[in-house]
């Protein structure tokens, strides 16, 4: 493998969200929740910027402006003068951009700083430990696991967590023979509801291109080497069903509370990039 | 259940010349592959990009591929698969196996 040419490393370094990213995506679900867009349109409507999905947050933005201004909700002239009325020369164009937006949806009615406010804030409870609550659960209970696997979200609304409407759920299980690994190469179709907002790496055209492309050299420069006898499944979401991964079980699980076994499961172990923190 | 596949069938993405949006990875077109699984039906999101109701829906399928067969890695083993989610309508029946 070594005369090989691999693609570039991905970055894997983690990255906050800012308060803008926050709204931004508030913004896209309260858009869409008031039928004022749809996914689709957003990403028909980015697939046209000349770098789709980066950076990631400021296309989303301007594609939410884009199709408002396509629908006739605001103008461009109005937006552009609320941009330039409200802007702060310090910040970047697209700060700029998300704080007029809001704003401008807001003075017509369209939504509320409130609305805004408790979307963030119910989206900051979305994080990959309600994931990780239900990998523990199918670990522990081969019962659940196998409910969840035939019916996802109706054995993951057994443990009262909130699942968005217009997406299915299908989870799929890591053993010691077979590893899933999911990628959406179109965009960034990701389980947020189990796991939060994706990690910039996950939506990045580098990892989006190499993991269909060598993906077993992918996971070993992510730290999983799979042995030749693992059957790798490379899972490519492009579609209205979102995946998580369950983790292969480490060996002596058994002996921890659902709790305990929570804390092993990792974000990435959920993707498929690593493997579960073993049992100490 | 009205959908024209069922589990195990063998079927070939078609290769299309699209400029709208669509879901059908390019990466994916002419190749072979076997149902794993009857998703259910969906809007089609091929009309919905466009402010249209994506009506009729469409069965959405899980289809396998052999990795091998699908030709854009050589860094794979024999027995490593590739699965992804295609609508009804991209999708011809295979040979009879």
């Amino acid at each position: 493998m070594s005369n090989v040419h691999h693609g570039p490393y991905i970055d894997t370094s983690e990255h906050e969200l800012s308060q803008y990213d926050k709204q931004a995506i508030a913004l896209s679900e309260i858009l869409r929740r008031q039928s004022i867009l749809t996914t689709d349109e957003v990403r028909r409507t980015i697939e046209d910027f000349n770098t789709p999905y980066d950076p990631y947050f400021e296309n989303r933005i301007r594609a939410l402006i884009a199709i408002c201004v396509e629908k006739n909700v605001l103008v461009q002239s109005e937006i552009q003068e609320q941009i330039d009325t409200m802007q702060i020369p310090e910040h970047s164009t697209y700060e700029n951009a998300v704080r007029a937006f809001a704003s401008l949806l807001v003075a017509k009615n369209i939504t509320s700083y409130q609305e805004i406010q408790d979307q963030v804030s119910t989206n900051e409870k979305r994080t990959h430990a309600l994931g990780a609550s239900v990998v523990a659960k199918a670990w522990l209970d081969i019962d659940y696991k196998n409910r969840l696997l035939s019916d996802a979200r109706s054995a993951i609304s057994e443990m009262g967590i909130a699942l968005e409407e217009h997406v299915e759920f299908r989870i799929v299980e890591n053993t010691p023979t077979l590893h899933h690994v999911v990628v959406c190469t179109l965009c960034s179709c990701y389980p947020r509801a189990l796991l939060g907002e994706p990690p910039e790496w996950y939506k990045s055209m580098v990892y989006r291109q190499r993991v269909v492309a060598e993906p077993r050299q992918v996971l070993l420069e992510m730290g999983l080497p799979l042995d030749e006898q693992v059957k790798l499944r490379v899972v490519d979401s492009t579609a209205d069903v979102r995946y998580l991964v369950i983790p292969k079980i480490p060996e002596g699980v058994e002996s921890l509370s659902e709790d305990q076994a929570a804390k092993l499961v990792t974000r990435d172990s959920m993707i498929g990039v690593s493997h579960a923190m073993p049992v100490a | 259940m009205g959908q024209q596949f069922g589990i195990g069938d063998t079927v070939i993405v078609q290769s299309r010349k699209v400029t709208h949006h669509h879901r059908t990875p390019s990466y994916i077109y002419g190749k072979e592959g076997r149902i794993e699984k009857i998703h259910g039906k969906f809007k089609n999101p091929e009309q919905l990009a466009y402010g249209n109701n994506g009506l009729p829906e469409q069965t959405l399928y899980s289809v396998l591929f052999k990795y091998t067969d699908v030709e854009i890695s050589k860094d794979i083993l024999p027995s490593d698969e590739l699965m992804m989610d295609i609508f009804e309508h991209w999708l011809s029946p295979g040979p009879k196996k």
